[in-house]
């Protein structure tokens, strides 16, 4: 096939872009996706005092500042060399679990459920959250707002703001939990572990009882055998806030443990000149281009790296749904066969919303939350730290460098999306040369069945803004061998 | 009549701040009770939990069309309001679908709802302030909801 040189996206476009190319017979040779990058960080953090960053790093990103805020703290924390009390630990970790349940509910219900309750290609026009509540009923639709509206009230009390979170900073927290908003909460939390368990019940009658889904589930065209990547706490269960990055091969076996502090050792950046996007991989691997197997440094932080990665989930209905995912799906409950198809993505994220769920009442539910020792003062000389939580779509790392006042002056991001950049291309491809047959025509649906490969990794690419538009508009050219467009789709 | 000015954008991301520094220009300047000002760097159903409960609701935010010159400032309702925004996440839905999800749940969704954009043209660099024609587009778009505002009261 002739070698075809893809223009980095413009700035003006601002959007993803998918480009299919297709070989002369109309199969698919490769596929590429471009998204925009967010620049300068590093210099925009250079010369700010370190304890600024945690309020401003929550404006990275628009959907999850609650990560950003608690994994820059984490850094700010390790910076000063300081041991946070445990109350403060459990304050941060009770925030992040409500932001947990309430953020993988928007995905399943908002982003994934329309694909499987409605169809993969059905009209876009239904293909949506409002399909999906004609479908399963207006009362899914209450309880997905209400549990939101209960998750927010949460977080701005324990976060200080309901957006932008202010409350973590280097030694603690600043705001303590009152007991009798405690006693109140504990009721919205046995709400949240029943809002997971009816996501789960919703996840097995529409799309594990459907032999067609659970088929395009297992299918090649949504699999890769890759590395996984996610935090585990001491028993190797999955741990969102806290404990060592666990690696496990393609076979599931351990393939590196380590602390925060050693990520550089472990992963490396590999840059395409067409893409502003890095893709991280496994240093002691070695990148071996966008494959994966044994050989390939590639790995995946998603919710189903989590589960792949860990021994299990440390609450007892997660983990009982642990064991039905992997028994369905491999035949080993123990979790110890890694699941390699994408689209399963989707249920790791639920059984991951009924974890943060159930772990949130776990820990509204002791009354030592309320103790008011939240914070140690910093007393060590600043020098450098790194800090990392799971956020919703995978391992976050803020690293920063600071002189010894605590001026910043070298900062380093690796994003939960990052980390998939070389999997969500490689899915794309595959998904693409599975589903674009030569002689068939590539209509909307088909290529909806390739925006799914993208969609499980739930991609946050900007990791910056807003926007009223709301979605991230989508482009996807069809290109013949000579790269001329023969065909658009725009999605917005 | 109970009113939100909303200014959205980034604050750190140089131009698209511009919906955010419109609002605080309104701040300054807006005494009215029925009147509040908030600024946010979210997206669709997050828009929805500021702008619930208002009658009306004014958005301010950046606009990327690369039709126009950056400070152009471009009034629109909710049906004209196409994906021509610029670029955030796929994690969410539209600000469209979001209004019709809240009103469908029964929520208080304001009757009148204006939005304001303003083209800019970078913002995707880590950096405070808006380059020097999006911030004329500030003042334009301040000046007009100022009158707005005037006409209303």
């Amino acid at each position: 096939m002739k070698q075809i040189k893809i223009d980095p996206i413009t700035r003006l476009e601002g959007h993803g872009k998918i480009d299919i190319f297709l070989n002369d017979d109309g199969s698919v040779a490769n596929a590429y996706f471009q998204v925009p990058e967010l620049r300068g960080f590093e210099k925009f953090c250079q010369g700010r005092p370190v304890e600024e960053l945690p309020r401003i790093t929550t404006r990275l990103c628009g959907v999850c500042p609650e990560a950003h805020h608690l994994a820059s703290a984490k850094a700010c924390d390790a910076v000063y060399g300081v041991d946070i009390p445990p109350t403060a630990k459990k304050l941060r970790e009770l925030l992040y679990s409500v932001f947990f349940a309430a953020d993988h509910a928007v995905h399943f219900y908002i982003l994934a459920g329309p694909d499987f309750v409605c169809g993969p290609s059905a009209p876009v026009a239904e293909r949506n959250i409002l399909g999906l509540i004609a479908k399963v009923g207006i009362d899914a639709g209450k309880r997905v707002i209400k549990h939101r509206a209960q998750a927010q009230e949460i977080i701005q009390a324990l976060g200080g703001k309901k957006i932008h979170q202010v409350s973590s900073i280097p030694g603690g927290v600043t705001i303590g939990l009152k007991d009798e908003d405690r006693q109140k909460w504990i009721g919205y939390c046995k709400d949240f572990v029943e809002f997971g368990q009816f996501t789960i019940k919703v996840l097995h009658d529409i799309v594990i009882a459907n032999k067609g889904y659970v088929d395009l589930i297992l299918s090649d065209a949504y699999t890769h055998k890759t590395y996984y990547m996610g935090m585990v706490d001491q028993n190797n269960k999955v741990n969102f806030y806290d404990g060592m990055i666990r690696v496990v091969g393609p076979d599931g076996k351990e393939f590196a443990k380590f602390e925060a502090k050693d990520y550089l050792q472990h992963i490396a950046e590999h840059v395409e000149s067409y893409s502003y996007l890095k893709y991280p991989y496994l240093k002691q691997v070695g990148w071996k281009g966008l494959v994966d197997g044994p050989q390939s440094g590639v790995y995946r932080a998603t919710p189903l790296s989590r589960l792949n990665a860990s021994e299990g989930m440390a609450t007892p209905l997660a983990q009982a749904e642990y064991e039905k995912f992997y028994e369905t799906l491999t035949g080993d409950k123990t979790g110890r066969t890694p699941v390699h198809q994408t689209l399963a993505t989707h249920w790791a994220r639920v059984i991951e919303l009924l974890y943060a769920a159930e772990h949130a009442l776990e820990l509204m539910s002791d009354p030592s939350v309320c103790d008011t020792d939240i914070r140690t003062i910093p007393k060590n000389i600043p020098h450098e730290g790194v800090g990392v939580v799971e956020a919703p779509r995978g391992t976050l790392y803020h690293h920063y460098v600071t002189d010894n006042k605590g001026i910043v002056t070298d900062a380093n991001l690796i994003v939960g999306t990052t980390n998939n950049n070389a999997a969500i291309s490689m899915s794309i491809k595959k998904a693409a040369q599975g589903v674009i047959k030569p002689g068939v025509e590539v209509t909307e649906g088909i290529l909806n069945m390739v925006e799914m490969a993208f969609r499980a990794y739930d991609p946050c690419f900007g990791c910056a803004t807003h926007t009223l538009a709301g979605q991230m508009p989508l482009e996807i050219n069809l290109r013949n061998p000579r790269g001329e467009i023969v065909k658009v789709f725009r999605r917005s | 009549m109970k009113t939100v000015i909303l200014g959205l954008g980034n604050p750190i991301l140089y131009d698209d701040g511009a919906g955010c520094e419109a609002a605080e220009q309104l701040r300054r300047w807006v005494v009215a009770p029925e009147v509040e000002i908030r600024t946010a760097s979210v997206g669709g159903l997050r828009i929805l939990d500021e702008i619930t409960g208002f009658d009306k609701a004014i958005i301010i935010d950046a606009l990327m069309t690369g039709r126009t010159e950056p400070g152009t400032v471009t009034k629109m309702s909710v049906e004209e309001l196409s994906g021509d925004l610029h670029a955030s996440c796929l994690h969410d839905l539209s600000f469209s679908e979001a209004l019709k999800l809240g009103k469908m749940m029964g929520m208080m969704i304001p009757e009148q709802i204006t939005i304001y954009g303003i083209e800019v043209a970078d913002p995707y660099t880590l950096q405070e302030g808006c380059s020097s024609a999006v911030l004329d587009g500030v003042g334009e778009a301040v000046k007009r909801i100022k009158e707005d505002l005037v006409e209303e009261h």
